[in-house]
């Protein structure tokens, strides 16, 4: 499937416009992205780091992970809304960009790794899981965030 | 679904994440080594 025709039409959209046009909005837009990006990379290592034992170890694992994932879901749709925005303004660079691609392919693999697995694992009394589980979540977890932020900062330089 | 079937889905996502991340990484690592050696002549 040729995604080119959606990458073109995209910058010539009323967001790639407004994206091009004013570069104090983009500007903004790029600052809450990074905030986000912030939120989202907290949330995450603190809640894997919990997994793994290293942090918080007299706090319930259960409820890190909890009030985490709440913070992680809000970052996360931030972070999707942010990221349409700018993308609008160099769509077409983007589309021929490979740190991109990587960095839409970890994403996808992380989302669906949070919502179809890490999600509805972690609901389960932490002390029934496996521990040799709980460590693996946190190490994928950590290894697919931390690579599709490296990829996205990577962009800017490939 | 089941614990034990997230748990068998848990080992095989990361098997495959962790192995394409690690492709990935190694990728990298061996163009820069590529570059470098190419920028020292």
């Amino acid at each position: 499937m040729d995604l080119l025709p959606f990458f073109i039409w995209l910058e010539g959209s009323w967001l790639g416009d407004m994206a091009k046009a004013y570069g104090g909005v983009f500007a903004l837009v790029q600052m809450l992205h990074l905030l986000a990006l912030a939120l989202l990379g907290g949330m995450v290592i603190l809640g894997d780091l919990r997994l793994l034992g290293l942090v918080m170890a007299d706090v319930p694992a259960n409820a890190i992970i909890d009030s985490t994932q709440r913070w992680f879901n809000r970052a996360l749709l931030a972070l999707l809304a942010s990221g349409l925005f700018m993308s609008g303004a160099v769509a077409v660079k983007l589309y021929y960009n490979e740190m991109f691609w990587a960095k839409m392919a970890g994403l996808a693999l992380g989302i669906a790794f949070v919502y179809g697995i890490r999600r509805p694992l972690l609901r389960f009394d932490h002390g029934a899981i496996h521990p040799w589980a709980l460590r693996l979540t946190a190490l994928t977890s950590l290894t697919i965030w931390f690579t599709v932020a490296a990829c996205g900062r990577w962009i800017g330089f490939s | 679904m089941s614990r034990r079937t997230l748990e068998r889905l848990l080992f095989a996502f990361s098997a495959g994440v962790l192995g394409l991340a690690a492709w990935f990484w190694a990728r990298q690592v061996h163009d820069v080594i590529e570059l470098l050696r190419m920028a020292g002549g």
